[in-house]
């Protein structure tokens, strides 16, 4: 094949040799004198070996079908870049953690190994609610040809709007801040009916509304988000029974009787499921 | 034994050691410095970054000499390790964000012929282009002369996924050849 005779052609050497031994000989005296410099050396080489060896220990897993010990080995390998860790891991993780086996795959198919792509196609089928088809992934030149900066003919996927917006929707009309604006009622009921002047039973200066109990910053109010152990739900949680939040309010934790509220906001005794 | 202190027999046998041993590791240096540093620059590496690895790695093989010097191809191991190295300093895609101005002014003008333009230059911007692993199989296959099974050891890959990416990597490569106007002989298409 001649793309083979091109590249074989390649690789000589351009060094002169006297200047590569020169440059070794100096590599072996600067290590040799410096105890720190060996010490890196040695740390590196080790590192290196020893993720070499959680690697042959992932695949010792694999091969023994003990997916449990496989997975944090392939973990770690993958991590450090070795072998086809990832891609190992990507299928050991297809029926555990199906999300997590197609970001893997993704990041192996856009380095090359086209292996991958066929996996995300049967990973997508069987999860329909997966995210985008592989081949969305594999057609794309960008993740393929990870190198390529040259103009991939990209095609216009958004028309151009008359003004230029990528919609074409034009631009929207502003509202002026002046002018009154009849806004849609948004805010749901208060789901618990405490809508009222007596919702929280602290009453405000102001006439309250149907939505003041969601209004924190009112005077002589306790909000939920501001007051910790009152938050909407803690009284079902053992320790609201002394009103406290064991997060928020260090040294009133539960069991601590001062100023413990004799019982939780909203509290109306035991729920009864009869 | 070697290394007593103050026995001047060992000393000296520790001394010619080092000695032969660094004579081999230097040669096979002074083989493979160049070969090594444009595999790592065709993998993505600045030409800063591929000096810093090769000179490490070196040191590395001399670290595991003694084992090493048995192997059949010695110099596969200071690829393996220097793969292992380019990893640590890029990460997964790393720095392959390479400089398009670089790239640019390695593709030659399509009118030119093949012999005409810097053949290892243009060729090794290329391989560049490949996906990441595709381009390491492809070079160190058909560049390098590494056995299938050879590559496989290092890469750390199955001699099946070897073949299975420079499969790939041969076809996307000759694709990306006539996309920027290489020309050759046989080329049918």
């Amino acid at each position: 094949m001649i793309i083979e005779e091109l590249l074989g052609a390649l690789g000589e050497r351009v060094t002169p040799p006297e200047r590569s031994r020169r440059e070794f000989a100096e590599l072996c005296r600067r290590v040799d004198n410096d105890p720190r410099e060996q010490q890196r050396i040695d740390d590196a080489a080790e590192l290196i070996d020893a993720e070499e060896v959680i690697y042959g220990q992932a695949l010792a897993a694999v091969d023994r079908r003990d997916t449990d010990a496989a997975e944090p080995l392939l973990r770690r390998a993958a991590a450090a870049g070795i072998g086809e860790a990832d891609y190992l891991l990507a299928e050991l993780l297809e029926e555990r953690d199906p999300d997590e086996a197609i970001n893997i795959h993704r990041g192996i198919l856009a380095q090359g190994d086209t292996r991958s792509a066929h996996r995300l196609e049967l990973l997508q089928a069987s999860q329909p609610s997966l995210a985008e088809p592989a081949s969305a992934v594999r057609d794309d030149p960008g993740l393929l040809l990870v190198g390529e900066t040259a103009d991939v003919g990209l095609p216009d996927l958004l028309p151009d709007g008359p003004k230029g917006d990528l919609l074409g929707l034009g631009e929207p009309d502003l509202v002026p801040l002046d002018v009154p604006v009849d806004l849609p009622d948004l805010l749901p009921d208060d789901p618990a009916g405490r809508d009222g002047p007596d919702a929280l039973g602290s009453g405000g200066s102001a006439a309250p509304t149907s939505r003041d109990w969601m209004r924190p910053e009112q005077p002589g109010r306790q909000s939920w988000l501001e007051d910790p152990g009152q938050y909407p739900g803690d009284w079902l949680l053992p320790q609201a029974t002394e009103g406290f939040s064991r997060l928020e309010d260090p040294g009133q934790y539960p069991g601590d009787p001062s100023d413990a509220p004799s019982q939780p906001p909203y509290y109306d005794g035991p729920a009864s499921f009869s | 034994m070697t290394g007593l202190a103050g026995d001047p027999v060992a000393t000296q046998t520790e001394a010619s050691c080092a000695d032969a041993r660094d004579a081999e590791v230097g040669n096979l240096y002074v083989a493979y410095r160049d070969r090594i540093h444009r595999y790592l620059v065709v993998r993505g590496c600045s030409e800063a970054d591929a000096d810093d690895i090769v000179q490490e790695t070196i040191l590395m093989v001399r670290r595991s000499w003694d084992a090493v010097r048995g192997f059949e191809k010695p110099a596969a191991y200071w690829y393996k390790r220097a793969t292992q190295m380019r990893w640590r300093i890029q990460g997964k895609l790393g720095k392959f964000a390479r400089d398009p101005e670089e790239i640019l002014r390695s593709i030659p003008d399509p009118a030119d012929r093949i012999e005409q333009v810097d053949l290892e230059r243009t060729l090794m911007a290329l391989v560049r282009r490949l996906p990441p692993r595709q381009g390491g199989v492809l070079w160190l296959r058909l560049v390098e002369g590494f056995s299938v099974a050879e590559t496989a050891d290092i890469l750390d890959i199955g001699t099946g996924t070897v073949k299975s990416q420079l499969h790939d990597a041969r076809k996307n490569f000759e694709e990306i050849a006539r996309e920027n106007g290489l020309t050759w002989e046989g080329d049918t298409r």
